[in-house]
C-alpha cells in the first residue's frame, strides 16, 4: 500500500506537473505549409523555458495551442496529466495562464479590481474570498495602491503588471509570457523581468516567448523554433554559441557575445578578460 | 471633438442617494417617471418638479452638473416648446402680431444670417447664437416699418392654452431628464450594469442571458477610452498627411469619416480577437455558471425608497382619477 502511494507521489512529481508535446502539427486554414511541423518537447515543473525564433516561426501559434485557443491538427499534447482536448480545456486552464504582448487587449473591466475578479468569477471562487485574493495578487506585483484605479489611466508597464497579477490571482502553476515585454520601455521591461524571476523562485513554471536574446539568456532552457520546427533545444549558453542556429532563426546575438567570439577568433587568450566578458553576456 | 469627455456622468459623493441599491434606484426612478405622466395640471407638475429639485438638493448633487445633463436635450426642448405654441390654437389669444415682409427687413435678415456665419468661428455655443440670430430676424420682421411694404406674411398669434401646454410639456420633460440625471450622476457605470443584469434576469425564459449582455456592456465601457484614443491617433496620422478634419465642406467630411472608420474597424476587430483569446485563457466559458465579485445588497432603507416612490405613483394616479 505504502509503495503504491509512494509510486503515486513520484508519478505526481514526474508526470502531473509537466507539459509533454509529441509530434505536434498545426496548420492554419488559409496556408499551405504547416505553422507547427511535428515538434516534440517536454517542460518540467518549475522550469523556465524560453521559446525563441524569428517572426512567423510558430512561437505564438504554439502558445495558442497550449492554451487551447487553436486546435491541433495531429500529435499528442499532455498537460498536467490531461490530454489536450476540448473537454479537458477548463481543467487545463486551471493550471496554465498567458500574458499577451499588448497589455491593452487583456482587460475586461474598467476598474483594476474588477478585472482581476473576472478570472476568479470564472473559477467560481466565493465572492467573500475574492477581496483577499485580489489584495494578495496585487501585493505580489507591488501594485496594492492601484486596486481602485481605472485601467485606462495606467502606463504600459503598470498595465502589464496588472495583467500578470490577474493571472497570479487564479493561482496557476504555469504562466506563458507571449512577448510580454516587447511593447514596454526599458525600465518597465526590467521590472517585468525581475517579477518573472521572482515567480520562478516561487515555484512557478515559466514559458517565455521572446525574440530578445538577452531575455532568453536568463532562462533554464531555450527552444529555438524556425519555420515550425525545433532547431535547437538546449541550455542558453550552448544556443548562443551556436552561430548556425542564430543565423537560421534571424536572431541577433548580444554585442558582448559578438566581442567575445571575435576576440577568441583573433587568438586573444587573456582568460580573465574572456571570463569577465562571458559573465557579462550571461548577466544581460 | 471634445478631448476630455468622461463616460457616464458619475460624480463621486456619499449622500443617501449614493447608498441606495442601484436596482432599487433604477426601479424607483422608473416609477417616478411613470407617475409624471399621470399629472395633468400645471400646478401638480410644478409641485413634482419642486420635489425633484428637493431630491437634488438633499442628495447634495451639484445643480450645475444636473443642468448640464439637460443640455443635450436643449434643442429638442426649445423645438417642442415652439411647436406647441404654434400648433395649439385653443383658448383666448395672448399675443397677436402682424408679420410683414419688406425690403428693409429682408436686408436686415440677410445681414444677420451673414453675421451668424461670421460669428460662428469665434463663439463656441452655436445653438445660443443661432437662437439670438433667429430672434433678431423675428424682431426685424416684426418691428422694422415696412416702407415699401411687399406682403403681409401672417398673423403671429399665441393662444393661452398653447402657452400653458408648451410650458407643461417643457416642465414634464425637464423633470424626467433631471430624474435620469440623478440616477446617472449617483451610480457608477459598473453598478448600473450590475443592476440591469439583475433586472433583466427574467428574460432567461426567452433564452436571453442577461449576464452575457452585462458583460458586453462592461467590455464596451472598458474600451470606449481605448478606442477613442485610437481614433485620435488615426486622426493625427491623417492630419499629418494633409487631411483637415475641422474645416471642410460636408461631402469632404463624409469622405474623411470613412478614412477614419475603416482603420478603426480593422483595429477593433483585431482587438476583439485578442480580447477573446485573453478571456478564454482566463477560463471564461460562455453560459457556464460563475460567481460574482460585486454583490448587490437589498436593505431595509431600500424597501422604504420603493414604498415611497410607489406612494407617489399612487398619489398621482389618484389625482388623475379625481380631477
Amino acid at each position: 500500500m505504502r509503495a503504491a502511494y509512494a509510486a503515486l507521489i513520484i508519478y505526481d512529481i514526474i508526470i502531473i506537473m509537466s507539459i509533454i508535446v509529441k509530434d505536434l502539427v498545426f496548420k492554419y486554414e488559409d496556408s499551405r505549409t504547416n505553422a507547427i511541423d511535428g515538434i516534440s518537447f517536454t517542460i518540467n515543473d518549475n522550469e523556465w523555458v524560453s521559446i525563441i525564433g524569428h517572426n512567423g516561426s510558430g512561437k505564438s501559434t504554439l502558445a495558442k495551442i497550449l492554451m487551447g485557443i487553436l486546435e491541433k491538427k495531429s500529435g499528442d499534447v499532455n498537460m498536467f496529466s490531461y490530454d489536450l482536448t476540448e473537454d479537458n480545456m477548463y481543467d487545463i486552464r486551471r493550471h496554465i495562464g498567458i500574458v499577451h504582448q499588448n497589455p491593452d487587449n487583456q482587460f475586461v473591466s474598467t476598474i483594476v479590481k474588477d478585472d482581476i475578479a473576472f478570472g476568479l468569477e470564472n473559477l467560481c471562487i466565493e465572492s467573500n474570498k475574492m477581496d483577499s485574493i485580489i489584495d494578495d495578487a496585487l501585493a505580489k506585483v507591488s501594485m496594492t495602491n492601484f486596486k481602485e484605479r481605472d485601467v485606462s489611466s495606467l502606463s504600459g508597464g503598470e498595465r502589464q503588471k496588472i495583467a500578470i497579477s490577474s493571472i497570479l490571482a487564479m493561482n496557476l502553476d504555469t504562466i506563458i509570457f507571449d512577448e510580454s515585454t516587447s511593447m514596454l520601455d526599458p525600465y518597465s521591461r526590467d521590472e517585468i523581468i525581475s517579477l518573472i524571476k521572482e515567480l520562478k523562485r516561487d515555484g512557478k513554471t515559466i514559458i517565455m516567448i521572446t525574440h530578445d536574446m538577452a531575455e532568453a539568456l536568463m532562462s533554464d532552457r531555450c527552444i529555438v523554433l524556425s519555420k515550425g520546427k525545433i532547431i535547437k533545444d538546449d541550455i542558453p549558453e550552448k544556443v548562443l554559441t551556436d552561430t548556425s542556429v542564430l543565423t537560421l532563426s534571424n536572431l541577433e546575438s548580444p554585442r558582448v557575445l559578438y566581442l567575445f567570439n571575435k576576440l577568441k577568433e583573433e587568438g586573444y587568450d587573456n582568460k580573465e578578460v574572456l571570463d569577465a566578458l562571458w559573465q557579462l553576456t550571461l548577466k544581460m | 471633438m471634445n478631448k476630455n469627455f468622461v463616460i457616464g456622468q458619475y460624480v463621486k459623493g456619499d449622500s443617501y442617494i449614493y447608498k441606495i441599491d442601484p436596482r432599487v434606484k433604477i426601479i424607483s426612478i422608473l416609477i417616478l417617471m411613470v407617475s409624471v405622466f399621470f399629472l395633468k395640471s400645471i400646478v401638480a407638475i410644478l409641485l413634482f418638479m419642486a420635489f425633484v429639485i428637493l431630491i437634488l438638493l438633499t442628495a447634495r448633487i451639484s445643480v450645475i452638473k444636473a443642468i448640464k445633463g439637460i443640455r443635450p436635450l436643449l434643442l429638442l426642448m426649445i423645438f417642442i416648446f415652439f411647436i406647441q405654441i404654434l400648433i395649439n390654437m385653443n383658448g383666448p389669444i395672448v399675443l397677436d402680431k402682424e408679420m410683414t415682409l419688406s425690403l428693409l427687413s429682408i436686408g436686415i435678415a440677410v445681414l444677420l444670417v451673414l453675421a451668424y456665419f461670421m460669428l460662428l468661428r469665434y463663439i463656441k455655443t452655436k445653438i445660443i447664437l443661432l437662437f439670438i440670430i433667429l430672434f433678431l430676424i423675428y424682431l426685424s420682421f416684426r418691428f422694422v416699418p415696412g416702407i415699401p411694404n411687399i406682403i403681409k406674411l401672417f398673423n403671429f398669434r399665441v393662444y393661452k392654452d398653447g402657452l400653458m401646454t408648451s410650458l407643461y410639456v417643457l416642465i414634464r420633460l425637464v423633470s424626467i431628464v433631471l430624474l435620469s440625471t440623478i440616477l446617472t450622476i449617483s451610480t457608477t457605470p459598473s453598478d448600473l450594469t450590475l443592476a440591469f443584469e439583475w433586472i433583466f434576469r427574467p428574460l432567461k425564459i426567452f433564452k436571453i442571458n442577461s449576464e452575457e449582455i452585462a458583460l458586453i456592456f462592461t467590455i464596451a465601457l472598458r474600451y470606449i477610452p481605448t478606442i477613442r484614443d485610437e481614433a485620435f491617433k488615426i486622426m493625427d496620422a491623417q492630419a499629418s498627411r494633409g487631411v483637415d478634419f475641422k474645416e471642410s465642406i460636408f461631402f469632404k467630411k463624409i469622405k474623411q469619416i470613412v478614412s477614419l472608420l475603416v482603420p478603426m474597424f480593422v483595429i477593433s476587430f483585431e482587438r476583439s480577437d485578442e480580447l477573446a483569446d485573453a478571456m478564454l485563457s482566463r477560463n471564461f466559458v460562455p453560459g457556464r455558471p460563475k460567481t460574482h465579485y460585486h454583490q448587490l445588497m437589498f436593505r431595509f432603507s431600500d424597501l422604504l425608497v420603493v414604498i415611497f416612490s410607489l406612494l407617489i405613483l399612487g398619489g398621482s394616479i389618484c389625482i388623475y382619477i379625481l380631477l
